[in-house]
């Protein structure tokens, strides 16, 4: 079974939080594909 | 609906979507990219953003499709990465924390489109300007989730995996360490290299290099993220100073399948083909390029490094010195 690649991007040693630093926001256009929104995350305390 | 055909003297798939023949093109009142407000008949109907993806109305791969065999199983897809909702800027001209953001969405697609049971090959690229053959206009990239690895980097992988084996060493490190101060680099920092490569097919072709041996964008981190925006910037910047305008090219990442094998070969990598030779002059694939399989330059590598190299170090210049 294939090993999702993120997972495997993070056996190698590349760390979560940079991905998670990242806010996707999924929508979906009127003929049914999908959008999805990034933006900055607002960083800890900030 | 798309098709896949395989050629068996080629040894390559060959990608049939007819109804891109009659995609969008050129508009000149209307931008499909432009933020077009809630309810907008643009393809992103917000009233801004910072960076979007959607899925290409008109796309080159999948959906699933059957027709004569050999056909690949290809649930596949197709996206596009719109880089700032201002049509009229450049990835050159995009703010540095805009850039490191694409970086963030461009790992967070790999590893995404990636994790398809079905997508072998994460292909992120750019199309710049009419000479390449762009559609639209607006700041924007594509990303192909390919059910099979294609042909360069099949056969760059192939190259590097045989190089591993026999000598225990990563070809694409060995290259960094040799251009990194070499005649043909054009921008060097702690974590990122730039350079003409020895053999480049283009007269200005550039390649990025994370200098740390990574197999995906997903495998960077921050710090060196944060350099290869500003690698990127460095790069495309230097095209418009040396040639004088927007510079049209073809930007192309090479990284590891994500096929679920394990690639120790493979070394992260950005690759440019601008398709000006001079100022007034494009380079055009021709009868030894398309029929042989040979390119042919009229150019040095070394001299059209030292080019960019000055270009290069034109815009640090430019740059106002921190307090």
């Amino acid at each position: 079974m294939k090993e999702p690649a993120q997972q495997r991007s993070e056996r190698r040693g590349a760390p979560k939080a940079r991905i998670e630093a990242v806010k996707r926001v999924d929508m979906e256009l009127a003929d049914g594909r999908y959008l999805l929104v990034y933006s900055r995350a607002a960083k800890p305390g900030a | 609906m798309p098709e896949l055909r395989f050629d068996p003297l080629r040894r390559e798939w060959v990608a049939y979507a007819t109804e891109r023949n009659d995609r969008t093109f050129l508009p000149t009142s209307f931008c499909p990219l432009c933020p077009s407000g809630e309810g907008g008949t643009s393809e992103v109907p917000l009233d801004t953003f910072e960076v979007v993806v959607f899925e290409n109305r008109f796309p080159a791969f999948g959906p699933d499709r059957v027709h004569e065999r050999p056909v690949r199983p290809s649930s596949t897809g197709c996206e596009v990465v719109v880089y700032t909702p201002e049509h009229s800027l450049t990835l050159a001209r995009l703010p540095l924390d805009r850039v490191r953001l694409l970086v963030d969405v461009w790992a967070e697609r790999y590893s995404d489109l990636g994790s398809r049971p079905e997508v072998q090959y994460v292909y992120i690229f750019e199309n710049k300007g009419e000479e390449v053959g762009v559609t639209l206009h607006h700041p924007h990239g594509q990303i192909y989730a390919l059910p099979f690895v294609p042909p360069f980097a099949q056969s760059e992988l192939a190259a590097a995996r045989e190089h591993l084996e026999s000598s225990g060493r990563c070809l694409h490190c060995e290259q960094l360490e040799r251009e990194a101060a070499g005649p043909r680099a054009i921008a060097s920092t702690p974590e990122t290299v730039a350079f003409v490569p020895n053999a480049a097919r283009w007269p200005f072709e550039v390649h990025v290099y994370p200098r740390r041996h990574v197999a995906s964008i997903a495998d960077l981190d921050a710090a060196e993220r944060d350099a290869l925006a500003e690698a990127l910037l460095a790069v495309t910047g230097a095209y418009d100073r040396h040639f004088g305008f927007s510079t049209p090219y073809v930007m192309a990442l090479h990284q590891a399948p994500t096929d679920g094998g394990e690639w120790p070969e493979a070394h992260l990598h950005f690759e440019f083909y601008p398709p000006h030779r001079r100022p007034d002059r494009l380079k055009y694939l021709a009868g030894v390029e398309l029929g042989a399989g040979t390119f042919v330059n009229d150019t040095r590598p070394e001299d059209t490094a030292a080019h960019l190299r000055r270009a290069v170090g034109a815009g640090v210049a430019k740059r106002p010195v921190p307090a």
